[in-house]
């Protein structure tokens, strides 16, 4: 079974890092590196990962979003499989494992994504919510060939939607991306944070996805040169 | 078409923005996306603000002028697209920047659709969320 990294993009995530590191480290099947790209953060990031002890290449960057910081931690993995995780999210403990299995079992599928379930922060998980299909960072495993092809993941101007951009761009790229049923990994939401709620301003970012989508129907239509 | 007839967006899922000029409107609910010829974004421009229907037709736009028909064919698609809604009442005047942008439009009005990110929108858990006393709807063990 090949081996796998993992990508946590963190900004301002003191207060939730420590508990998605140990969904990491309780993996039944371990990662060969865990990058942390702290994209500019005021907190005391790099103190909790330390005090945490659990073997993570820790970068640091200008705050550009998460996408860029995304794109930056893929480009320091050169194992053969990539998971990325949001840093306040959090992976149940045979999710690597069963995605590998997935990818192993099916050669012609280029990377693999889990139903999620939602929970609150000040809440205990209820295994009993409802789950929905995940496309999204904390759900995603791929071939490293395909973070190759497919290129940086871009932060829409407001900060959401960068993912469904990339996604959509490895699918266009003619990448096979698939949809297991299972629930796989857990996404916490509470107010303040950045898929919480809805306002005009994250709007515009998935409104810029769909502008460049089109874009890139209308090149394609007029063909290259 | 009425004597005076003006629209309003048709709901709080759908958003929408222009850039440069070029219109981009987004159903939150149902996760497909709308593009525009350039006259079309004009026009949806200045429906959604609220300007009366009736103060389109007869001007430049598209190399040509609006006719009443093309223009209600138009308008019909978008409420049959569910994004305006008819609105009765007071209608907003036409910008003059929307007149001179309509003037420089060279396609007929033209409304696309558009499908293909709708599984990845959809299923954001944003949309799950609204109401942050009204979510989630746990029940406790007793």
């Amino acid at each position: 079974m090949g081996g796998y990294g993992v990508v946590i993009p963190a900004f301002n995530a003191s207060g939730t890092i420590a508990e998605t590191l140990r969904s990491v480290a309780a993996q039944t099947v371990r990662p060969e590196l865990v990058v942390v790209v702290d994209d500019g953060s005021t907190d005391d990031l790099a103190g909790v990962i330390d005090a945490l002890g659990t073997p993570v290449r820790l970068l640091r960057q200008e705050n550009a979003g998460p996408g860029s910081a995304t794109t930056r931690g893929m480009a320091a993995l050169t194992t053969p499989f990539v998971a990325s995780l949001d840093a306040d999210d959090l992976w149940l403990p045979s999710k690597i494992e069963r995605q590998l299995a997935y990818l192993e079992s099916s050669p012609a599928t280029s990377g693999v994504f889990c139903h999620l379930r939602n929970f609150r922060n000040d809440l205990p998980d209820a295994p009993e919510a409802a789950a929905v299909p995940g496309w999204s960072r904390s759900t995603m495993l791929i071939r490293r060939e395909v973070a190759e092809t497919v290129g940086p993941v871009i932060d829409p101007p407001g900060g959401r939607g960068e993912m469904i951009d990339w996604i959509a761009r490895a699918r266009e790229a003619g990448f096979a991306l698939d949809m297991m049923d299972e629930v796989l990994a857990l996404r916490r939401i509470r107010p303040g944070s950045l898929s919480y709620g809805r306002d005009a301003a994250r709007d515009r970012g998935y409104l810029e996805v769909a502008r460049l989508a089109m874009l890139r129907r209308a090149l394609n239509k007029a063909g290259p040169g | 078409m009425r004597d005076s007839s003006a629209y309003a967006v048709a709901s709080r899922d759908i958003v929408f923005e222009s850039f440069d000029g070029e219109a981009v409107v987004l159903n939150l609910a149902n996760g497909k996306y709308f593009g525009f010829s350039d006259s079309g974004s004009r026009v949806w421009q200045a429906l959604s603000s609220g300007v009366d229907a009736q103060a389109l037709i007869g001007l430049a736009a598209g190399g040509s002028t609006i006719g009443p028909a093309e223009l209600d064919d138009f308008i019909s698609h978008l409420l049959e697209l569910g994004l305006l809604v008819p609105l009765e009442a007071a209608t907003q005047p036409l910008p003059d920047e929307l007149l001179a942008g309509l003037a420089a439009t060279s396609e007929p009005l033209n409304v696309s659709v558009h499908d293909d990110l709708a599984d990845l929108i959809i299923v954001d858990p944003i949309h799950e969320v609204e109401e942050p006393l009204g979510w989630p709807v746990v029940k406790q063990a007793s």
